[in-house]
Parts: C-alpha cells; sequence; structure tokens
C-alpha cells in the first residue's frame, strides 16, 4: 500500500458504515455476506462429503440434512442474490450503464427470487 | 417576518479538537449555504474560517458537507435542505487546518501521480487534431469537466478505507488523458492505475457519481479504465502487443 | 497480475452459474437431465476448482479492503492460496472416492 504520512492519515481504521448509504452500498454489502457466507457452505461442503465417500454411511444423513426445505430454502436464497446480482454486476463491468440503476436490480432480485422459489418448490417439495 | 434558521457550525483548531457552534440566519428567499456562512462570518463571529472565490458553482472552492453531504456551499440553497437544522463541517477524509478549511493534499497528491497534465506524443503531426464527433472526443467530454472540488473524495467509501487510494477524480483526469490519441504517458499512467492504490479498489459504489456538482460520472470512468487494464492483460496473456 | 484476478473473477462467476446449475439439477433432481457418471464426476471436479477460485479470490478482495500494509497483504494471499489449494487437492481425494 501506498505510504502515506502519518500527518495525510485521516484514519486509522476501515469504516464499516458507510458514508453516504445508498440501495448500491446495501446490494455490494449483501452480495459480500452471501459470498462469504456461500464460501464457508462450501468448504464444509467439500469436507464432508469427501469424508462420506469413504465412509458411505454417513452419505445418507447428510443427504437428508442437505436436502431439508430449511437448509435448501437459507442457501437457495444466499445462491440466487448473489448469482443474480453477480450477472447484474459482470454486465456493468462489460459497460452495460442501465445496469446501475435501481430498477435493474430489484429486476434481477425478482428473476432471483422466482428462481430460487421454483427450485425449493422442486427440490424440497417435490412440486413443480 | 424573516424566517431564521439555525445553522450549525463544526469549529476546530486543526489541533484535533472539534466544536459545533450554533448559529441564527435569517434565511432570505434564494439563500445558499455560502451566503449563510458569509453572514455568521460578518454579524456573529469574525473567527470563522471557510474557503469561496467564484460563488458561481465553477471553481469547486467552496466544498463542504452539508446535513452529512458533500455539497458545494456556493450552489445549495437553504431552502433546498428538508432539515430544520443546517449542520456544515468540513470535508470528510481531509486533514483539517481550521474550522471549514481542509488541508487538498491528500488530494492533489493523488491527482499529481497519474501525471495529470498533458504530455505530447513524440510522433505527432503538425496538427495533431481530435475530431468533435469522435468516439474519442466524446469520450474524453464526457469525463473532462472537473473542477477538483473535492467532494466525490469526501464521498467515496474507499478512500475513507485506504487513505493512499488515488480516488474518483484523480482517476477520471487519467481516463481523459489515457484516451487522448495526441498524448503520451500512458504507460505510467497505467501503470499508477493498476497498482495497490489504484483502480481495483473501487467497489463501484457510485457515491461519487451521485454527488458531483458538474454532473460527472467518476464510477463509469473508473469502471472504463478496468476495462482497459482488462484488455491489456488479457492481450498479453495472448502474446499480442498492448493496445 | 490484479486486472487478471479481475476478469477471471467474473469469467469464473459466469462459468458457476452453470456448473452449479447442473449440480444442483442433478443432485436435487430439479430437472430432467441425465448425465453418464464420468460426466457428471468431471462437472463436479471442475465445479470444485472453479468455486474455490471464485470464493478465494473473493475473500483475496474483501482482505485487500482491510488490511493496508503490503505485507499483510501479500500474507493473506498465501494464506487463501495455501487454504485453497489444500482444498481443492482435499476434495479432488473425495471426490475420486465416488468414481468407483
Amino acid at each position: 500500500m501506498y505510504p502515506v504520512p502519518k500527518e495525510r492519515r485521516t484514519q486509522a481504521y476501515a469504516e464499516l458504515w458507510p458514508a453516504h448509504p445508498r440501495w448500491g452500498i446495501w446490494a455490494w454489502w449483501a452480495q459480500r455476506l452471501t459470498g462469504v457466507a456461500l464460501t464457508a457452505y462450501v468448504v464444509w461442503h467439500v469436507v464432508t462429503i469427501a469424508r462420506a465417500g469413504r465412509h458411505p454411511e454417513a452419505l445418507a444423513p447428510l443427504l437428508r440434512f442437505l436436502l431439508h426445505p430449511a437448509v435448501l430454502i437459507v442457501l437457495v436464497l444466499g445462491l440466487a442474490y448473489h448469482t443474480a446480482n453477480g450477472i447484474r454486476v459482470v454486465l456493468v463491468d462489460l459497460g452495460v450503464e442501465r445496469m446501475r440503476d435501481r430498477r435493474a436490480f430489484w429486476i434481477f432480485a425478482a428473476l432471483a427470487a422466482a428462481a430460487a422459489a421454483a427450485a425449493v418448490l422442486r427440490g424440497a417439495f417435490h412440486v413443480l | 417576518m424573516t424566517k431564521v434558521r439555525r445553522v450549525r457550525v463544526a469549529r476546530s483548531d486543526g489541533s484535533g479538537g472539534r466544536a459545533v457552534q450554533s448559529y441564527e440566519v435569517p434565511e432570505g428567499a434564494r439563500m445558499t449555504v455560502l451566503d449563510g456562512l458569509l453572514h455568521i462570518h460578518r454579524y456573529c463571529d469574525r473567527g470563522l474560517a471557510f474557503r469561496y472565490a467564484c460563488r458561481a458553482g465553477m471553481c469547486g472552492t467552496c466544498s463542504v458537507t452539508v446535513n452529512g453531504v458533500g455539497r458545494l456551499a456556493c450552489s445549495t440553497r437553504l431552502s433546498a435542505i428538508p432539515d430544520e437544522v443546517v449542520v456544515v463541517e468540513p470535508l470528510r477524509h481531509f486533514p483539517v487546518i481550521r474550522d471549514l478549511v481542509v488541508d487538498f493534499a491528500p488530494f492533489f497528491d493523488a491527482w499529481r501521480a497519474v501525471h495529470p497534465s498533458f504530455i505530447p506524443a513524440s510522433t505527432l503531426a503538425d496538427e495533431a487534431r481530435v475530431q468533435p464527433e469522435s468516439r474519442e472526443r466524446r469520450l474524453i467530454d464526457r469525463h473532462r469537466e472537473c473542477i477538483s472540488c473535492g467532494i466525490c473524495y469526501a464521498a467515496c467509501d474507499v478512500v475513507g478505507m485506504h487513505p493512499g487510494f488515488l480516488g474518483p477524480a484523480a482517476m477520471t483526469r487519467a481516463l481523459c488523458l489515457l484516451a487522448d490519441s495526441r498524448g503520451a504517458g500512458h504507460e505510467e499512467r497505467l501503470a499508477v492505475l493498476d497498482s495497490a492504490r489504484g483502480c481495483w479498489r473501487c467497489h463501484t459504489h457510485g457515491t461519487c457519481a451521485d454527488l458531483c456538482p458538474k454532473g460527472l460520472d467518476p464510477t463509469r470512468a473508473i469502471e472504463k479504465v478496468k476495462r482497459i487494464l482488462a484488455a491489456r492483460a488479457m492481450r498479453r496473456l495472448v502474446g499480442l502487443r498492448p493496445g | 497480475m490484479s486486472a487478471m484476478l479481475w476478469v477471471l473473477q467474473r469469467g469464473s462467476g459466469l462459468l458457476l452459474v452453470f456448473l452449479v446449475g447442473i449440480h444442483l439439477g442433478v443432485h436435487y433432481a430439479l430437472f430432467p437431465i441425465s448425465l453418464r457418471r464420468g460426466v457428471l464426476l468431471g462437472v463436479d471436479w471442475l465445479l470444485l476448482g472453479i468455486v474455490l477460485y471464485h470464493g478465494c479470490n473473493g475473500l483475496r478482495t474483501i482482505a485487500h479492503d482491510y488490511l493496508s500494509g503490503p505485507r499483510a497483504q501479500r500474507a493473506a494471499d498465501w494464506v487463501l492460496v495455501a487454504t485453497g489449494l489444500g482444498l481443492f487437492l482435499y476434495g479432488s481425494w473425495g471426490l475420486a472416492a465416488f468414481a468407483r
């Protein structure tokens, strides 16, 4: 990091609360939180599946847990949000300016919610 | 009877302590925050320190924080502020010299780091032109009219976290020069934009674009810089000469 | 290097939309897709590598936001590379058990 002379440093800590709260900052925070949560889940998932592969008796209860509606809902909601907002961010990064406004965000969020609902209904409740 | 508005101003002597003082300012029809500060200075407290110059929204000198938002004092009408009490504080992320006067050194340090002046290319023909309808001209025009008021720098959360971060204004300026086909110095500018103080720390929050008093869009400029750097990296990977 | 990491984060994200879609679709029987066991194993292995990259790179961005010294940032980078690589190797070994 560029060495800044002590007298010019205005803060010694990182700001956790935004100076100007905007919808975009909350969307970004949610992207980060779901990302961290999903990464933690992936780590757990890799470890437990690897163990279940060598000890087949552990596989069945693990799958039952993963297929539980409550678990599925939390996972799918987090994944759906992260995916939908992620696609929007990629579009912004590619230069599509229209994806930067609030309406675009809510359209993607709605699509995510719909996909999540469909996945949960089909996967956990075997409806659809 | 003229309406009276309570204006609270952050006072400090630069040594670290800060106090807020309250003043009653008679609010005229089209009075701005700067008018309020001038009233306070003239009739209430001759010791109040603040900056201004053109009073017309062109020079960028009078930038302050009004009710938590960075604004040009001369262009912010008191009538446009919905809260009953107007709170005026120095710009965020700048060291305070006194009261509302801040030290712009960090801002111009970042500004200078991107080689902000035009460097003509040595291979220029006699009359090097950029046609007004060209894509290049339209891109530069979109980001050119910065008055270095520092409001975007004050608004940026990343500046708050990383004092060495170049910030929206410096990077927008860099883009204007990078896009200029008549210029040189692109490698040096791209190097600093690619560094730890550069564009990769920007998280596209967009607060800078929201608050720019000239309607500029530094978020968009920084996204363009990222795409330029990404294209170069990918070309280099494939073995092509950097464009 | 930062530029490539930025590009790969977006690229891996887009790839993951499909890989995770297939993974969930098959394992939760969400859509009538049937893959040969070898193909599914291949998809899951690809998913393992790419999701670990995407996750670790995401954590790297967050770490660099909150750590300001170049030494601290480099240390975080090494921790993440080691963790990601370690998990990938362990996960590959774990997946191999399902190949029989």
